[in-house]
């Protein structure tokens, strides 16, 4: 591979080209240094601005860890790798925004523990990437920094919230993102970009540091160039952490050891509701192949029912914006964060004139009905009611999970959509991330990956598993990669 | 002197209803499309939260939208009586209590309104 590209007279690496463990081995052998890595990755954004990834660059400490880093045995596969942080997870010194005016000038005083996990195996953060506001909308749009650009059309939106981590790995700025899912925040953009997102288990990443959106459905997940890669950042930041209640305690795990095993005989579902009508018909097709390859292979394929699951958008605006309203209610603007110029008469003026100018459209909208379910006989009505259905949606999948290894259906229900499209419609965002949610109520993991391109516009599609059971994802995941034999990447095609 | 026949009055009679009740129909739906702007207001008051004019006018459309869909929930006939709260079958069990040294000064430095080594709340009175 030829390694040095001349751009207008300034050599520019690309050594981030390169699978993750070429890298390792140019590192071990002292081909590379860590610093070649994170210059390029700097390179790579200079001269990708316009898709606006990234809200906050690390360079000076980037930098500054490279070099320190050139004197130390490469004693992992992680080993000064560049990886781009969601900005909603929190970095001790760095700017930490949420995508959102309201945060605009937070420092945080401590790092998440995925940062710690990340910095134990001496990855190197190259920045904060852009995001929907406090993880709120599924297009990049609702972002206070601006909307994020697909990797693979600047006209289409980038898919979100994670849209900024899904376009930075796509772009191949960098081998690998930290996002964060609720309702699909990891696995929508992973699909509009082509690229392989994680929601690990409820409780398999712990969420200490995680800006709280919706703490029932909140998780940290890796996304990546291809499946065995993300497996490996996913071996990186599990555990368990006591700083989080929910975080659980399971023996340490190769997420990789089943990758290349066979796949006969293995039983799968594919819920009817995630071939509906309302999906994208190009999508459809394109799954459908997959599905038929994988019988084709000796894989028995059902089609099955689960209960209530057409409810999972007004079950998510319920569940996820009452804990949203609650958890949001600690932005204040007095110990930290936007704070109004206005002449104000007392304590609630001044909360309201904090809030309402600190917060963007789509966070107020959320707040104002999750603060409306919960209030007075609301809660009986609707929070607990939704509670019910959630309980049902649970016992579904884990029902099915006796009989089947895998759930599998497609990630989303259109292709990546034109910017501004659907601004006016106020459901539009929830209904995006349609096949996504019921994998958060159930607390389940779930994988998207590449199955194929439309109209240059990339297509996934889910994989979903029995809780703790990523490895198996993986599994699965990787054979239909190599059957696939996709290699997406977006640069040369981006539309000028 | 105006004079209108029977047929003429009848006709006109038959004009006024259908446009009263073209004007309400237009009146009910316009009420069905969106919240109240005590509605919104009175959301936007739980949720703390300052709405400019314009916003109260978006928003008594957009949370209608909202609205229709969660009211699919309320009213389902659910048999199930348990909740799930939270996917985590973990134990509620507090963790001890232990201090931390926090760098006192880059914690106050995230405020927008610091006095020292406090922080400040603005305060404005009429008077």
């Amino acid at each position: 591979m030829e390694v040095l590209l001349v751009l207008g007279g300034i050599i520019m690496t690309n050594y981030l080209d390169l699978s993750l463990i070429e890298i390792n081995n140019k590192l071990k052998n002292r081909e590379i240094k860590p610093i070649d890595l994170v210059m390029e990755c700097f390179s790579k954004i200079e001269n990708n601005e316009d898709l606006n990834c990234f809200i906050t660059l690390n360079k000076e400490e980037a930098i500054k860890k490279a070099l320190e880093l050139e004197n130390k045995e490469v004693d992992n596969i992680l080993f000064a790798i560049p990886i781009a942080i969601k900005d909603n997870i929190i970095t001790k010194g760095l700017k930490t925004t949420c995508g959102s005016n309201m945060l605009n000038n937070f420092i945080p005083t401590y790092d998440a523990y995925v940062i710690n996990k990340i910095n134990n195996c001496n990855m190197i953060v190259i920045g904060k990437t852009n995001m929907d506001e406090f993880a709120m909308g599924s297009s990049n749009q609702t972002s206070y920094f601006g909307c994020v650009l697909n990797a693979w059309n600047k006209s289409k939106v980038s898919g979100g919230s994670s849209g900024g981590s899904a376009v930075s790995v796509s772009s191949r700025i960098v081998p690998f993102a930290l996002g964060s899912d609720t309702g699909g925040s990891i696995r929508q953009p992973s699909a509009f970009n082509g690229i392989v997102g994680l929601k690990p288990t409820y409780g398999r990443v712990s969420r200490y540091g995680l800006v709280s959106f919706a703490s029932s459905l909140d998780q940290i997940g890796p996304m990546s160039r291809n499946v065995l890669e993300n497996s490996m950042l996913l071996n990186c930041i599990v555990g368990k952490d006591n700083n989080d209640l929910t975080s659980c305690e399971k023996d340490i795990e190769d997420f990789s050891r089943l990758i290349g095993e066979d796949i006969k005989g293995i039983k799968i579902a594919i819920p009817n509701f995630y071939v509906n009508d309302n999906i994208n018909n190009d999508i459809k097709a394109n799954f459908n192949n997959v599905v038929n390859m994988l019988k084709n292979k000796g894989v028995i394929v059902d089609y099955v029912d689960i209960d209530y699951i057409e409810y999972s958008v007004p079950l998510y605006q319920i569940i996820a914006l009452a804990e949203a309203s609650s958890n949001l209610a600690r932005f204040d603007g007095i110990r930290y964060g936007y704070c109004t110029d206005k002449k104000i008469n007392n304590a609630d003026e001044l909360y309201k004139y904090n809030r309402g100018e600190g917060f963007g459209e789509e966070v107020k909208r959320r707040i104002m009905i999750g603060s409306y379910v919960l209030s007075g006989d609301n809660v009986q009505e609707y929070y607990y009611k939704a509670l019910s259905i959630r309980k049902i949606i649970s016992d579904g999948f884990s029902n099915l999970f006796k009989e089947y290894d895998y759930i599998i259906g497609p990630t989303t229900t259109t292709l990546p959509y034109n910017i501004g499209e659907g601004q006016n419609d106020a459901v539009k965002s929830f209904f995006d991330d349609l096949l996504t949610i019921p994998v958060n109520m159930a607390g389940l993991p779930a994988m998207s990956l590449p199955i194929g391109i439309n109209n240059n516009l990339p297509i996934g599609m889910q994989i979903i598993c029995n809780k703790f059971e990523e490895a198996k994802i993986y599994k699965l995941a990787s054979f239909i990669e190599k059957e696939l034999n996709l290699n997406l990447d977006p640069r040369g095609d981006l539309n000028e | 002197m105006l004079i209108i026949r029977k047929e003429e009055h009848l006709i006109y009679v038959l004009l006024f209803l259908i446009i009263n009740v073209v004007y309400v129909i237009i009146y009910i739906g316009d009420f069905m499309d969106k919240l109240s702007r005590e509605e919104v207001l009175h959301v936007a008051h739980l949720g703390k939260l300052y709405l400019n004019e314009e916003e109260i006018e978006k928003y008594k459309i957009q949370l209608k939208q909202i609205m229709d869909e969660v009211n699919k929930i309320k009213n389902l006939d659910i048999k199930e009586s348990d909740f799930l709260v939270s996917p985590s079958d973990n134990i509620n069990i507090y963790s001890n209590h232990e201090i931390k040294q926090v760098d006192r000064e880059k914690i106050l430095s995230n405020s927008c309104n610091r006095d020292g080594s406090f922080i400040g709340v603005r305060w404005y009175n009429n008077d």
